[in-house]
Parts: C-alpha cells; sequence; structure tokens
C-alpha cells in the first residue's frame, strides 16, 4: 500500500510539476478559481463528497485553521509518546494539496522570516515552521541519511577507542595528539562524502532551501550560507550523528557507549563549527577545541560550495538555459577539476598542517614537560647551589672579613705592644738615669761628708792637747785610708768625667797641687803644634790620635787623683806639726781648695781641646794602668777574706748555739729522770713506813697470847682432870663405832688436820710459842686449835666495829645454819641411840637389829649429800665476804665455828662441850647463836651423859649474860637474836614431829622414842627459864678482852 | 580572562549542573559569563559543551561541572543521557518568546519521568534588560515557579545580573540535598540490618525445629 501510494504520488508530483507552470503563467487569477485549484483532482476523484467541505476549510489560501492548530499543539509535541499533529499535516497537504507539502512549510517559513527581529535566533528556537521542517526531513530524508552516515556509525561504535581531547577529562597516560589526529581523520572522511552526495539530495529538500535563501537575502543579506548550513547541519545531520538510534541508522536496542557517544559529540561539534563559519577560540567556548580551527579553514571554502549547489533548484535551471546545456555541461567539468584539485592541494596543505601542527603541540606539550621538570629541578638544585654558594661565599667572606679583622686587630695590637715596649723602654731608661743619678748624689754626700770631718778634727787638734796629737793622728790616717778605699771604689765604678771631677774637687789642696796640671798642660800644647804643621794625611793619623789621647785623659785624670789623695797625707802632717795655727790659716785653706777645684776645671777643659801623643806616655800610662789593676785586685782578694772570716765565725756563732739548744735539751731530760727517781724514792719510803708500822703490832702480840692461852689451859685442866680421861674414853668409843660402821665421819677429822697446817705457815714469830702450846693440845685434842686462832682474831679487832660486822655476819649465817644444825641433831641422835639399842637387839631380837642398820645407813647417806650441799654455800658466802675488807674478819669466824660444828656433828660429844665453851666466851652474837644452837644439841647428849656436863651447861650461860650487861646497846640485839632462835626451835619442833610421827606410823611397837621426845621437850623449857636471872663475873671481862687480839692477828695476817 | 583550575576532585567534592532551556534563549551566554566574565555577542549553536569552575560554598571548595546543552528538538533523544548524568538543573526561558516559557513544563516533566527522587530545580528568566520585546511578565514566571516549587529569578546575561547568585543558590541545595541523602540512606541501611537479624533468627529457629 505505501509504496502504491509512493508511486501514485510520484506521478502525482509530476502532474502538480505542470500544474504549477500554468498557475504561474496565470497568477493574475484568484478566489474561488484558486480555491478550486488547490485542490487535486485524486483528491476530488476519491475522497467522498462529505468531507469536501473540511478539506476546502483546510486548504483555504490563508490557512487559519492550520495556523490555530499548530499554535495550540507545538509545545505539547516535545513530550515523548505524543500526537505529531505536524506529521499529520505534512500527510494531509501532501495527498489533498496539488503543491503538496511545499506549499504550508514556504508558507510557515515566510511567516517565522516575517516575525522574527534578530537574525541570530532566526530559525534556532521552537517554532511551527522548524517543527514542520524536521517532520519533513523524517518523511522524505531517511534514505539519504542512510546512505550518508550509517556507514560511519556503524563503524565508529563497532571501535572501542576513545576520541577524548579535554584534558581535564583524559587521564594522564592518554595521549590527546593521537585522539585529535583520528578526530580530525574520520570528519573528513565523512566531510568528503557529505559534500560529493549533491545529486542524491532529494529535491523537495532543495526547492525548500532555494525558497528560504530567497527569503532570507532579501531580509538578512549575511545569513543566507548560515541559515542552510543551520537548516542542513543542525536540524537534519548533527542530530542524527549524536542520536542515532532516534532516526533509525542503528537499532535501538544497541545504544553506543559514553565513549562513543563522546566521539560522536566531537565531530558534531566540529560540523557545526564549520557550518556556521565559527571557529573555536579562547574565552568563547572550551578552549580546548582550539586545536581544530586548521580544519575549518581549511574546509571553509569547499561548505559554502556545497551550500550554493545544494541551494539550486536544477528543474529551473534546465528549463531556463536549455539551448546553453552545452556550455553548463563544459562549466562543470572545470569545477570538478577545480575542486579535485583543491582537495588534493587541501589534503597536502592539511598533511603538512597537520604535521606542522603535531610538531608545534608535540613540541609544546613535550616541552614544558620535559623543561619543567629539569628546569624546575635545576633551578631548584641551582637555587640550593646559589644559596649554598652563597652562604659559602657569605662564609668566606665572613671568615675573609674576621681574618682581616683579626689581622687589623693583630696589627694594631701589635702596635699597642710596640708602644707598649716603647713605653716600658724608656721607664727602663728613666729608672737607669734616676740610679745613675742616686749614684752620682751619693758621692757628693760622702764627700761632703769626708769634708766635714776633716774640718772637725782641725777644730779638735787647736783645741786639743799634745798629748792626744797622736790619738788624732791615728784616727785620721784611719779615716783618710777609708777615704782612698771609698774613692778607689768610686773610681773603679765611675763612668763619666765629672765624677773625676768631684773626687777631684774633694781632694783638693793647696796652690801646689793646681801647680803640677799646669806643668802638665804646657807640655801637651808643644807636640800638638807640631802636628798641626803637618800635611793633610797626617791629619788623619792626628784623628785616630785624638781619640787615643782622649783615653788617655782618662787615666791621666785617675793619676791626678792619686797625687791629690798624697797632697792630703802632707797637708795633714804639717797641720799635725803646726798646731799653733790660727783659724785664718783654716778659712784660707777652704778658700785655697775651692781655687783648687777651679783650677782643675780649667785644666780639664784644656786637656779635652788640647791633643798630645807620644808613644813613651801611652806606655807610662799602661804600667800605671797596670798596678791600678793589680792594687784594686789585692783589695778585692783582702774584702773576699774578710767576708770569709765574717761567714766562719757566723758559722761558728751558729754552732754554738746549737751545742746550748742541745745542753738544755739534756738538762731538761735529767731534770725529769731525777723526778721519776724522787717519785720512785717516796713511795719506797711510803712502803718503808708502812712495814714500820707493821712491827709494833708483831712486837705487842706475843706476851699477851700467851697469856691468854695459859690460864685457857689452866681453867680447863683445873676444871676437871676427870673430865679428861672421860672424854678420852668417849672419843675412842666414837672413833671405834664410826670406823666399824659408818666411814662418813672420817671426812671431818681430815678437815681438822688441813686447817691446822694451814693456819701454821701464817703465824709470826711471837705466834710460834703459841703454836707450839697448840700443838701440845692439838695432840690431846685437835678441835682447841682453832678456837685459839678465833680468839687471837676477835682480840684485834676494834668494838664497835666488830659488834656491828657481828651482826650482819650473824644475819648472814642465820640462814644457812638451820640445815646444818638439824643434820647434826639427826646425827646425835643416831649416834647416841645406837649402843642402847645394840645391846637390846642383841639380847632379844635379830630382826630388829637388821632393820635398824638398814634406817641408820639410809640417814648417813642423806646427811652426807646435805654436808655437801652445806659446803659449798658456806665456801659462797665466804668468797662473798672475803672481798669486803670489813667484814672479812667476822666471816673467818663464822667459816671457823661452821666449819667446827660439822666436825663435831661427826660424833665427838667432849669436843662440842669444850667449843661451845669457848664460843659462849666470847659474848658476841654470833657466838651466841652458834653456842645456843649447840647447846640444843648438847642437851640430847647430856640426857645420856653424866650430872657432872650440867655444871658446864651453867657456865656457859654465866659467860653469856656477862657479855649483855658489858655492851647495853648489843643486849637488845641480843633479846631480838634470842627471840629469832625461840621461833626457830619450835619450827625445828614441828619437823622433829612429823618425822616422828612418820616413824610412829611405821615402827608403832617401839615405845622408847615417845620417851625420849617428852624428857628433850622438859628439859629446854627449865633451860629457858634458868638463862635469864644470872649475873656474869668480873674475870670474863679480861678474857674477852685477851680474845680480841688474835682476831687483829689474823687480820694483820691477812692483810700481809 | 579565567584560567581553568585542574584539581584531582573527588566525587564529594564536585557536582554536576544541567542548564537547559530552548533555542536560542541565551544559556551559553550566561554560563560563558559566570565561568569568564564576559557576554558573547556572536551566535553559534551548542551541542553539547562542558564548563568546570571551583567555587566556595558554606566554608568547603567545591568543583562545578556545567553541561550547556543544545535547545532544538531535534536533539532530544540525547536529552535523556543529560538528565541522568546530572544533579541539579537551571531551567532558562528568554522573557521575549513566550514559546520559550510555554516549552519549560515539557522539560519538567521529562526530568520528572527519568528522575525517581526530587532534585533541585531553578528557573530563571533571561534577557530581562528587553523589556521593549518582553512577551512574559515577572509574575507570570514566579506563580508558575511556585506552583512547582521552584526558586525563580530574572536575570540578564549581557549585564551580568543575578548570574552568580543563580549557581551559589543552586550549589547550595545540591550540597544540602546530598546531606539529606546521606542520612536517609543511614536510616535504610540500619531497618535492613534489623530485618537481616530477624530474618536470620527466623532461620535458626527454622532449622532447629528441623
Amino acid at each position: 500500500m505505501t509504496e502504491l501510494n509512493s508511486n501514485n504520488n510520484n506521478t502525482e508530483n509530476i502532474e502538480n510539476q505542470q500544474n504549477n507552470n500554468n498557475n504561474t503563467n496565470n497568477a493574475v487569477v484568484f478566489g474561488s478559481k484558486y480555491k478550486h485549484n488547490l485542490r487535486s483532482t485524486v483528491s476530488i476523484e476519491r475522497t467522498p463528497n462529505k468531507y469536501s467541505d473540511i478539506i476546502d476549510l483546510l486548504l483555504s489560501p490563508d490557512l487559519e485553521i492550520v495556523s490555530s492548530l499548530c499554535s495550540t499543539t507545538l509545545v505539547r509535541e516535545t513530550v515523548p509518546n505524543s500526537v505529531h499533529i505536524s506529521e499529520y499535516l505534512i500527510v494531509f497537504f501532501e495527498y489533498h494539496c496539488n503543491l503538496k507539502s511545499s506549499y504550508i512549510l514556504k508558507w510557515a517559513i515566510d511567516k517565522e522570516i516575517e516575525n522574527t527581529s534578530n537574525s541570530a535566533t532566526l530559525f534556532r528556537g521552537l517554532s511551527t515552521a522548524t517543527r514542520l521542517i524536521s517532520a519533513f526531513y523524517k518523511r522524505v530524508g531517511e534514505s539519504y541519511l542512510k546512505y550518508l552516515l550509517q556507514p560511519f556509525v556503524i563503524d565508529l561504535c563497532s571501535r572501542n577507542f576513545s576520541f577524548e581531547i579535554d584534558p581535564e577529562k583524559a587521564g594522564k597516560g592518554v595521549n590527546i595528539q593521537a585522539n585529535l589526529e583520528k578526530l580530525i581523520t574520520i570528519t573528513q572522511q565523512l566531510l568528503d562524502k557529505i559534500l560529493d552526495s549533491v545529486d542524491q539530495c532529494p529535491l523537495p529538500i532543495r526547492q525548500i532551501l532555494n525558497h528560504t535563501q530567497e527569503k532570507v537575502e532579501k531580509r538578512f543579506k549575511s545569513m543566507k550560507t548560515t541559515v542552510v548550513g543551520g537548516f542542513i547541519f543542525l536540524r537534519f545531520i548533527c542530530p542524527a550523528i549524536v542520536a542515532p538510534e532516534a532516526f533509525g541508522l542503528i537499532p535501538r536496542e544497541e545504544e553506543p557507549t559514553s565513549e562513543t557517544r563522546r566521539g560522536l559529540v566531537l565531530v558534531s561539534k566540529l560540523l557545526q563549527n564549520l557550518a556556521n563559519e565559527m571557529p573555536f577560540g579562547s574565552g568563547i567556548k572550551e578552549e580546548y577545541m582550539s586545536y581544530l580551527n586548521d580544519f575549518i579553514t581549511n574546509n571553509s571554502t569547499r561548505i559554502h560550495v556545497f551550500f550554493d549547489s545544494l541551494a539550486q533548484d536544477p528543474t529551473q535551471q534546465q528549463q531556463q538555459i536549455q539551448p546553453l546545456q552545452q556550455q553548463q555541461q563544459q562549466q562543470q567539468q572545470p569545477s570538478s577539476t577545480s575542486t579535485n584539485l583543491n582537495a588534493t592541494n587541501n589534503n597536502n596543505s592539511n598533511c603538512s598542517s597537520n604535521h606542522t601542527s603535531s610538531n608545534n603541540i608535540g613540541s609544546g606539550v613535550s616541552t614544558p614537560k620535559l623543561t619543567s621538570t629539569p628546569l624546575g629541578s635545576v633551578q631548584q638544585s641551582s637555587g640550593n647551589h646559589n644559596e649554598d654558594s652563597n652562604s659559602n661565599n657569605n662564609n668566606n667572606t665572613t671568615n675573609t672579613t674576621t681574618t682581616t679583622n683579626n689581622n687589623n686587630n693583630n696589627n694594631i695590637n701589635n702596635n699597642n705592644n710596640n708602644n707598649n715596649n716603647n713605653s716600658s723602654n724608656n721607664k727602663l731608661n728613666s729608672i737607669i738615669m734616676t740610679e745613675d743619678s742616686i749614684t752620682d748624689n751619693l758621692n757628693v754626700l760622702m764627700n761632703q761628708i769626708i769634708e766635714n770631718r776633716e774640718k772637725i778634727e782641725n777644730y779638735i787638734q787647736e783645741n786639743g792637747n799634745i798629748d792626744s796629737s797622736s790619738d788624732i793622728i791615728k784616727r785620721l790616717d784611719t779615716s783618710l785610708q777609708a777615704a782612698k778605699q771609698k774613692a778607689s771604689y768610686f773610681n773603679f765604678w765611675g763612668r763619666g768625667k765629672d765624677k773625676s771631677n768631684i773626687s777631684g774637687s774633694g781632694g783638693g789642696g793647696g796652690g801646689s797641687s793646681g801647680g803640677p796640671t799646669t806643668s802638665n798642660g804646657k807640655l801637651k800644647k808643644s807636640p800638638s803644634a807640631g802636628v798641626v804643621s803637618n800635611s793633610n794625611h797626617i791629619q788623619q793619623l792626628q784623628e785616630k790620635e785624638r781619640e787615643k789621647e782622649r783615653e788617655k785623659d782618662k787615666d791621666k785624670e785617675k793619676d791626678k787623683d792619686k797625687e791629690k789623695d798624697k797632697d792630703k797625707e802632707k797637708h795633714a802632717s804639717q797641720k799635725k806639726l803646726q798646731l799653733s795655727q790660727s783659724q785664718h790659716t783654716l778659712v784660707l785653706d777652704g778658700i785655697s781648695t775651692n781655687g783648687g777645684n777651679i783650677n782643675n776645671n780649667s785644666n780639664n777643659n784644656k786637656s779635652l781641646l788640647k791633643n798630645q801623643g807620644q808613644l813613651s806616655e801611652e806606655l807610662e800610662m799602661r804600667d800605671q794602668k797596670e798596678v791600678d789593676n793589680l792594687n784594686l785586685m789585692a783589695e778585692n782578694s783582702r774584702l773576699k777574706k774578710e767576708l770569709e772570716d765574717a761567714k766562719s765565725r757566723n758559722n761558728l756563732l751558729r754552732k754554738l748555739r746549737e751545742e746550748l739548744e742541745r745542753e738544755k735539751s739534756e738538762k731538761k731530760e735529767l731534770k725529769l729522770l731525777i723526778k721519776r727517781c724522787n717519785d720512785r724514792l717516796k713511795s719506797l719510803d711510803d712502803q718503808l713506813d708502812l712495814i714500820n708500822d707493821l712491827q709494833p703490832w708483831v712486837d705487842d702480840n706475843p706476851p699477851s697470847g700467851n697469856h691468854d692461852l695459859q690460864s685457857l689451859i689452866e681453867e680447863t685442866l683445873g676444871v676437871g682432870g676427870s673430865l679428861s680421861n672421860r672424854k678420852k674414853s668417849n672419843s675412842s668409843l666414837g672413833i671405834s663405832k664410826v670406823r666399824g660402821y659408818d666411814t662418813a665421819p672420817t671426812t671431818p677429822t681430815n678437815t681438822i688436820l688441813s686447817s691446822s697446817t694451814t693456819n701454821i705457815p701464817s703465824i709470826t714469830n711471837a705466834m710460834i710459842n703459841h703454836n707450839n702450846i697448840n700443838v701440845n693440845i692439838c695432840a690431846i685434842n685437835g678441835s682447841k686449835d682453832t678456837t685459839s686462832s678465833s680468839t687471837l682474831i676477835s682480840a684485834t679487832s676494834t668494838p664497835t666495829i666488830s659488834i656491828v660486822d657481828n651482826c650482819t655476819t650473824a644475819t648472814s649465817s642465820l640462814q644457812p645454819s638451820p640445815q646444818p644444825n638439824s643434820q647434826s641433831v639427826n646425827l646425835n641422835h643416831s649416834t647416841n641411840y645406837i649402843p642402847h639399842l645394840d645391846v637390846s637387839c642383841d639380847s632379844n631380837n635379830s630382826s630388829t637389829t637388821s632393820s635398824f642398820y638398814n634406817n641408820q645407813n639410809n640417814l648417813n647417806s642423806n646427811n652426807n649429800i646435805k654436808k655437801s650441799s652445806t659446803n659449798q654455800s658456806i665456801s659462797e658466802s665466804l668468797m662473798s665476804e672475803i672481798s669486803e675488807a670489813d667484814e672479812s674478819k667476822s666471816g673467818s669466824n663464822i667459816s671457823i665455828s661452821s666449819a667446827t660444828i660439822h666436825s663435831n656433828s661427826g660424833g665427838n660429844n667432849n669436843n662440842n662441850n669444850n667449843n661451845n665453851n669457848n664460843s659462849g666466851s666470847n659474848g658476841k652474837g654470833s657466838n651466841s647463836t652458834s653456842g645456843l644452837s649447840r647447846k640444843n644439841s648438847t642437851t640430847s647428849e647430856m640426857s645420856m651423859a653424866d650430872p657432872t656436863n650440867y655444871e658446864n651447861q651453867n657456865l656457859i650461860i654465866q659467860t653469856v649474860v656477862e657479855g649483855g650487861e658489858i655492851l647495853d646497846d648489843s643486849a637488845c640485839d641480843l633479846l631480838e637474836f634470842l627471840k629469832e632462835v625461840a621461833s626457830k626451835q619450835e619450827l625445828q619442833k614441828s619437823k622433829e614431829r612429823q618425822r616422828l610421827q612418820e616413824e610412829k606410823e611405821n615402827k608403832a611397837k617401839n615405845s622408847v622414842f615417845f620417851k625420849f621426845s617428852s624428857k628433850f621437850s622438859s628439859k629446854r623449857r627449865s633451860k629457858d627459864g634458868k638463862n635469864q636471872p644470872l649475873s656474869p663475873p668480873l674475870s670474863s671481862q679480861n678474857s674477852q678482852q685477851e680474845k680480841d687480839s688474835p682476831n687483829s692477828g689474823a687480820a694483820l695476817s691477812l692483810n700481809n | 580572562m579565567s584560567a581553568f583550575i585542574y584539581n584531582n576532585s573527588n566525587n564529594n567534592n564536585s557536582m554536576r549542573l544541567c542548564v537547559m532551556g530552548d533555542g536560542g534563549v541565551g544559556k551559553t551566554s550566561i554560563t560563558i559569563q559566570f565561568i569568564s566574565n564576559h557576554f558573547v555577542n556572536c551566535y553559534d549553536p551548542t551541542i553539547e559543551d562542558l564548563y568546570r569552575k571551583q567555587c566556595l560554598i558554606d566554608d568547603q571548595v567545591y568543583m562545578l561541572d556545567i553541561l550547556d546543552t543544545a535547545g532544538q528538538d531535534e536533539l532530544n533523544a540525547i536529552r535523556n543521557h543529560w538528565i541522568k548524568s546530572c544533579e541539579g538543573f537551571i531551567l532558562v526561558y528568554s522573557v521575549t518568546s513566550r514559546s520559550s516559557f510555554d516549552q519549560i513544563q515539557s522539560f519538567l516533566d521529562q526530568i520528572k519521568f527519568l528522575k525517581s527522587e526530587k532534585v533541585p530545580i531553578i528557573m530563571i528568566a533571561n534577557k530581562s534588560d528587553l523589556d521593549d520585546e518582553r512577551q512574559v511578565t515577572y509574575q507570570e514566571g514566579e506563580n508558575f515557579a511556585n506552583r512547582f516549587g521552584m526558586s525563580f529569578m530574572e536575570v540578564s546575561a549581557k549585564y551580568k545580573l543575578n548570574i552568580d547568585e543563580v549557581f551559589n543558590q543552586i550549589a547550595q541545595h545540591c550540597v544540602k540535598r546530598r546531606c539529606d541523602h546521606i542520612y536517609i540512606n543511614k536510616s535504610i541501611r540500619n531497618k535492613n540490618s534489623i530485618f537481616k537479624k530477624f530474618n536470620q533468627k527466623l532461620n535458626n529457629t527454622f532449622h532447629s525445629i528441623c
């Protein structure tokens, strides 16, 4: 159907063209005829009559209805998927209108041109004309676009590479130059194809372009070509390139990628700018597109030719110029050839321009990159180097400046140093000058002093006696010698002439001294006159001689000094002889001396002016010099000797001083030794005094001791010879019993022997007699020795001290004493009861005896243990007491008494009785207490013994009472001790009762023990009552005094 | 003269704006006035041009990529790509052309059709200096803009009237939208995470039962 319609349209078109020609010829006709003529024959014949009115309305000459429709639907057509009325209108006019769509298009274009005021916006915005034209292109030009663009687009889409030219979009790795080249090549290819496609373009399009160009040329002459370009490229070609899927060039499903689309956009932009004759430039649009301006300039001429050829209507040309067809053909041929040539030239130029542009671009692009990095780095490095070098140079310059400054400073310092040195030299010079001046002044002073002395001496000579003149002369000689020496020293150390003058003036004498000097001057004058007369050669010799003469002059001056000294001596001798001279002479001498000085000065001046020169004089002067030197050396040697002597003397003095110091030190040492000897002697004397003090005690002791012992012996022997016999029997019985049954009692006998042996060596010569007596007694009764010694010791001590000591010792002794007393009691009981029991047991029962023997053995063993313990305690007490000097005496007594107690406890009843008597007679508390304890023990023995023992007990009690009366103060103490003893006795009784009860429980059968216990208690009570009323005898007092002496002896022995 | 500043801009610091409107209303002249500070008298149809400028917004530097588009209806097919790639739109019409004002509606419809979310859009009227040829009044433009929730402004590219304000305003709107968009995404992610946890629990219970 469509094909048939298109064929019909083609045929109709041809017919319409013919009709158009007629119409143009018949332009004058308008009105109904014209209307009737616009309608096509086909539409009249085929369409039904009922639509003819509508068609006639739409086909009205002014097209009012069409314009209103377009205006209302213009905007809405832009919405996608909407009704496009413009397309339907074109279809309608092509079918029903004789002129077809060109009629409506021309109408719209004319209207657009009339309404537009600004040429720039012509056919740019949305309008009916632009809208109808675009619809017309889609219907008519579809095949033309496919012919032009479809191969290009398909080829470009198949490739997958980018044409990005913008450096901001492209990455760093992309080569923009390559992309530019690609872009230009493909666009050039496309452009060539488009420009050669004039004949393939449909005629209706070309007719409309012709119409628009004619109309625009009338109103806007400048827009002639741009309008055509706008219609062809902006509205037809470029949109197809940018969106090929919308124009059916490629399937809609296959949309191009972003990269390919970017490439298509760039191509379209390039073609659009070419058509619009607008180059890419800076400040207008994208700057990176400016590289493509060469393409535009190269192709601008060809594009104009293309537009002109399109705008021409080929049909009109053929009709108008039918006879000139041949000419036209000829013209076309050279134009085509010319275009071909231009194309080739353009290609060449393009290639060259491309190369140049590529070179330029490459150089422009690469050079800044290449130069930027190395130049930057070089600049940086150079900057660094420059900075470093500058800094180094600055450092160097600073160093150099510092060095120069240092050098300058050094120079300045050197100058300063030089100045300092100069100043120091000046100072030294000044110091030297000062020294010289000092020496000169000293010389002057010395000379003045000498003069004054001489004057004083002269006065003394005048006033003094002749006798003293000799002394004065000697003194003057000595002074002169001293002056000479001083003068010689000054001459020797002198330097200038002035000094010699001064010395000369000092030694100035009378007029005679001036004479020889003048004579010497005369002699000097004559040789000088002779010399002057000689020639010039001699003058040189004269100068030399003058120098020599000057030296000689100095020597002469020295000689003059000596002469002056001699003159002085003469004057002195004269003065001495002429004591009678008056003061006027002295005054004249002074004047003469002054005159001499003046003469000397004048002579010296003359000598300087006048010159003399003789060898003889020179030799003489030399000899004199030598002599002078020798003299000086001699003097020096003398002085040295004197110094040595002085040194030796000093050394001697030092030695003497050292010797003195040594002697002093020795004396001190001796004194110390003497003091020490004296101290030793004093100590020895003290010892001797002590020894002497000891002697009278020794002398005093023997007679008293002898008397006491004798009295004691007599008393004991007188009292009872029978007792002695009985004692012996008792002792023999005791010993036999002990030896037979127990070994323990033997130990106390040994102790007695040891004590006696110890006592013997300590006694003095006087005591030996006493010992002899004691020895005799010991042969009888060993116990007496100890008692005798105790009595002696007690006698020596003072009564007050002894009392106090005894009390203290008694208290101490009481504590350990109860135990041995109890022991002794037990032992005594056992020993005393044995014989009776033995007799009874032997006679009656043997079994009982065995039991008693066993009990006795147990008791003895217990007693032995107790003794050992008590002995230890006693020994400790003794050591403590011996350390104390005052208490040592009483301690010894106690120890002896305690020893005796233990020894007596063995079974010697008689010995106990004797000891008790002796101890009671002492009258001391300690002895009394021991005596009482012994009494208790003896009471047990008395029960068994004979009645004679009762008398002994009474005697003991008397002695105790006598002691109390003598010492009233001690009586109270005794009473206290008695109370204490009573309390202890009660304790002992309680203990005894306990033991007895134990024995009773064990042995209830024996009734004998009960009897004995009752007897003991009754006897003790009776004794306590008896003690109180008794009175002591006077004889006992003497015995007490005698007894004190052995105590003192014992003390001395201990001290010794 | 102004030189392009070449910076390696991140997506966060660069935004893409699109200038759309009928042909011949002055789209290119407005952008060049903003970029280069001068007016272009010559007319050169635009196919697709991209300009770039750096500007300071809320004490932060942003790179603006401005896409200058073709106004001709024949290039309507490529317009879809432009709209998809941009996040801000400047719709331009000329006070001297009624058709250009009427055509704004079609641009809005196309943007809304392609953009699922609301995007910042600003409408401006160019050539305000040509009062003699005025065909559209200020009030008409303002009413139209308010109806569709757009901001409105009359400008003049020739005399550079309100040119900078247009671009700054559209940029600020883009920044604000971007921040809001981030917040919304976070909330959506949280919701998604909650649903995931719930699903995990259900799966665990299901497996335990089996």
